[in-house]
């Protein structure tokens, strides 16, 4: 159906914030809905559903147990515009690990059923590579209302239960014919994704060294990436009060898996870039079928400060596996 | 509502025991009446301790499964925040997560022999299988405890050894690797002791915990003496943080350790990437 | 160039001088230029060097390499290698610097870098090799006085305002500490937690302690080739803060950084008589 900007601006404004992409490329609330961009923001829509810094509990310096304030998690109702399709399937990925019983995480829970994803199709640019993992700029699986942008608003699809509800609360545009979904960008030279039991079948290659010696480690694909999890918990004190923060963390940190005692097992920069292919190209695949650890918005090869192209170095680990794997056979 | 499973419960400490120049054992006990009563634990698991104000660290709980009211942490000084713990004593107030972790399947050993190699504060997660063993007596064959440590000062649980050494079929052999004057008893490395004290392998399970050298070269004692290694046992030490298996710091492999471990055979660890 | 300086490094090799070079190809995927190592001869055909090689190779020497290790350096990053020798973290025998001739780069494909605009050292004054045409390099187009002067005009309340709201973007990353040849210790200040000098959550406090401690730290070792800024994923000017220090520095000091190896720097150099009324204390007297 058809619908105007005004009207899905005040349809939105009516439930509650409304968080959009600034120009800076982080997620505000605001009043009135901008114009975006042709694809994702720089910052991805996890920001909104886990925080890089979120309260667990906060008590006065010094104070006995009976102090202790857990944070109350947020249930303000309110919607997310502009949420592109990579990164809505991302929130899928994370669904499995936040909402998964015993441990779901009330915080997240709370924010995921609060906040209505309206989805809006994106131009792909070229280091994008949805198309890879089965999806395109259309695509409006998870979420609430995909919006195809049109010249005086948008044609609007729902793309669950709530978010047919929603549209049904909303002036009723005009139906009209809804184009096919179009294919999602995949670069010219892949040919297929990794086979999961290969890469973990080849987990001591010596290519993981050349990889590593042209990776520094920085973690800004880590940092960026909207599928990414990692997080630790710490304690940090201001003004007589200590807060307990859960602090999304980074795999990429040479500390990271670095024991009190001093040992490291992974102190060495290569096998750290290589636990974070294995994670999102062999580990996830293998525990979730049908799921990679990646949704192709192409941010680590934007933020690269070294312009690598960590999917293209994927495909080329891949490629010399398949390479070694035939002339055996 | 729901509870969010990464905020602490208050526990109080109830004693402290100076184990050695840098190890302090904790006894404590949650302050909530309705979960203390309501605790349970099996030999293996963990929890996240904070001395509040300075984080969280990940501890086996080194008690006994049969009396979960009390629980128990031994605690090595070697960062900020164990050295924060170790300034805190009995009336002090900390904080507690768990129990964490898949335990040692202590069901599957019934009617086993059970044979332990620990070394140094590598005893603290092989204690809770000695107090169940010797809580559950008939239901165990013969242990056999192998336990060594640096020197005579760094030897723990000075009070539990006494009643296992005095225990039912049990055999309990104390080594140093190097004596002082005072030191009667026996000098060697826990894997040249265990060799020497040669357990049977036919029906029995072994379980080795201790510094990484020490483990290194005491699995292949075991596999010596016969024991194949799905009946060889160990804990996996690796950092973890969270203890729910979503922090992603503990992953290895396609597990968290934290979830799918810390425990593990022999067997199990051979399937992993040989990272740790 | 290409072609001389592939020539330049397959001489190295076949002379036995270096076991390993560190250069620029052009990724055959991607096509955009990355860091490479190579340590054969024969791969010296994938070498490159145009307005493309932005980055400061200087941050991927370590000692892991095989030495001797050659490395293709513009005149910034031969700076950066000779204050690392100087530093004492590689002797001079270890490394074979391959000075190009560099008209200055173009990080956006379209315009020369800032920094290059201010350049007044195309060639690396650490030179093994020179290869292009030195003779026919641009002239400063600005200073760095100029570029600061905006902050140099301002009152102290104006400066802190100007920085609290330049860090406040910053996400603590690191990709700017990563990236940096001069960042070179072992444990990084903000990485030590007994004691805990600088909380590494983004929070306006941190954010300035954090680049106020990394700027301090690079005083007088800084070269000016601004690939922390160009890392920084959220476009926190951080450099500004290092070009600050670097004309105070040089003023005071009458030190240029990098220009010979050894002898001593600004941040090694003390003196019992250096004046601390500032450091205030119920001991000073």
């Amino acid at each position: 159906m058809k619908i105007s900007r005004e009207t899905l601006q005040a349809a939105l404004c009516k439930r509650g914030p409304v968080w959009v992409p600034s120009d800076a490329g982080r997620w505000t609330a605001v009043q009135a809905l901008p114009e975006l961009g042709p694809i994702r923001p720089r910052r991805p829509v996890k920001d909104l559903f886990t925080p890089p810094r979120r309260e667990i509990a906060r008590w006065k310096a010094g104070a006995g147990p009976a102090e202790i304030q857990p944070a109350k998690p947020d249930e303000t109702p309110g919607s997310v515009f502009g949420v592109r399709p990579c990164d809505a399937r991302a929130l899928l990925l994370l669904d499995r690990t936040f909402l998964q019983a015993p441990y779901v995480d009330p915080h997240y829970k709370a924010r995921r059923d609060n906040l209505l994803l309206i989805g809006v199709a994106c131009q792909p640019g070229p280091t994008c590579y949805c198309g890879v993992f089965g999806f395109g700029p259309d695509d409006k699986d998870a979420v609430d209302v995909m919006l195809t942008p049109e010249a005086d608003g948008f044609v609007a699809q729902s793309g669950s239960p709530r978010g047919q509800a929603f549209l049904a609360t909303v002036e009723a545009g005009a139906a009209v014919p809804v184009a096919a979904p179009r294919p999602g960008p995949k670069p010219e030279w892949w040919t297929g994704l990794p086979d999961p039991k290969a890469l973990y079948a080849n987990f001591d290659h010596p290519m993981w060294r050349e990889l590593g010696t042209s990776c520094m480690n920085c973690g800004v694909c880590t940092q960026y990436c909207p599928t990414c999890q990692c997080f630790t918990v710490d304690d940090e004190s201001f003004k007589g009060e200590i807060q307990r923060l859960r602090i999304v963390d980074n795999c990429q940190r040479s500390d990271f898996t670095r024991m009190a005692g001093g040992h490291n097992p992974r102190q060495v920069a290569a096998s750290r870039l290589r636990q974070r292919v294995m994670h999102k190209f062999s580990y996830i695949p293998t525990q979730n079928p049908g799921l990679v650890g990646c949704t192709g918005c192409g941010r680590c090869v934007d933020l690269c400060p070294l312009d690598r192209h960590l999917f293209a170095d994927v495909f080329e680990i891949m490629k010399r596996i398949n390479q070694e794997a035939e002339r055996v056979a | 509502m729901l509870r969010d499973p990464l905020l602490p419960l208050p526990a109080r400490i109830s004693e402290r025991i100076d184990e050695t120049a840098d190890t302090v054992t904790f006894h404590f006990e949650l302050l909530d009446e309705a979960e203390r009563k309501a605790f349970r634990y099996l030999p293996g698991q963990f929890g996240e301790i904070s001395a509040f104000g300075e984080g969280e660290s990940t501890f086996v709980i080194a008690g006994d499964p049969a009396k979960p009211e009390r629980l128990t942490v031994t605690t090595k000084r070697v960062g900020a925040h164990t050295e924060a713990l170790h300034h805190l004593y009995a009336g002090a107030v900390i904080g507690f997560r768990g129990p964490y972790g898949k335990a040692f399947p202590v069901a599957e050993w019934k009617g086993k022999d059970i044979v332990i190699a620990g070394g140094g504060i590598g005893l603290a997660p092989l204690k809770p299988i000695i107090c169940h063993v010797l809580n559950q007596r008939a239901d165990y064959g013969k242990l056999t405890i192998v336990y060594g440590a640096r020197s005579p000062n760094d030897l723990m649980y000075a009070a539990d050894r006494e009643i296992w050494a005095k225990a039912l079929n049990t055999e309990l052999v104390v080594t140093v690797d190097k004596g002082d004057a005072n030191w009667k008893g026996r000098e060697g490395f826990v894997p040249a002791v265990l060799r020497a004290t040669a357990p049977k392998a036919e029906n029995a399970v072994a379980i080795t915990c201790g510094p990484p050298i020490m483990i290194k070269l005491t699995l292949p004692v075991f596999k010596e003496l016969g024991f194949p290694a799905e009946r060889i046992f160990t804990t996996l030490e690796m950092k973890m943080k969270c203890g729910l298996g979503q922090c992603g710091r503990c992953n290895i492999g396609p597990y968290y350790v934290c979830k799918d471990g810390p425990v593990f055979s022999v067997a199990q660890l051979q399937q992993l990437p040989q990272e740790f | 160039m290409n072609q001389a300086l592939r020539e330049a490094v397959k001489h190295l090799f076949a002379e036995g001088k270096v076991k390993s070079v560190l250069g620029y190809r052009e990724h055959p995927l991607s096509k955009a230029v990355v860091a490479t190592l190579i340590t054969r001869p024969e791969d010296a055909d994938t070498l490159i060097f145009d307005d493309r090689c932005v980055q400061n190779l200087a941050r991927g020497l370590s000692r892991d390499l095989p030495l001797p290790v050659g490395i293709v350096v513009k005149g910034c990053d031969g700076r950066a290698v000779s204050m690392r020798i100087t530093e004492g973290d590689f002797a001079r025998e270890q490394i074979v610097a391959i000075a190009v001739a560099c008209p200055g780069v173009k990080a956006d494909g379209k315009n020369l870098d800032e920094r290059c605009q201010r350049c007044e050292m195309h060639v690396s004054p650490l030179a093994d090799v020179t290869v292009g045409d030195v003779s026919a390099l641009p002239k400063p187009e600005k200073t760095r006085a100029e570029t600061i002067a905006k902050i140099k005009a301002m009152t102290p309340a104006e400066r802190f305002e100007f920085w609290q709201k330049a860090f406040e973007p910053c996400t603590h990353c690191y990709a700017c500490r990563e990236v940096c040849p001069l960042c070179s210790c072992t444990v990084c200040v903000t990485d030590q937690n007994s004691p805990r000098w600088i909380e590494q959550t983004a929070k306006p406090s941190s954010n300035l302690m954090w680049h106020m401690i990394r700027a301090f730290h690079h005083a007088g070792r800084c070269v000016d080739c601004g690939e922390c800024q160009r890392a920084c994923p959220e476009g926190v000017p951080m450099h500004l803060l290092d070009l600050c220090l670097a004309e105070d520095v040089e003023e005071l000091f009458d030190f240029k950084t990098g220009i010979k190896q050894g002898g001593k720097w600004p941040f090694l150099m003390f003196d019992p008589q250096d004046p601390d009324s500032w450091l205030g204390g119920p001991h000073r007297g």
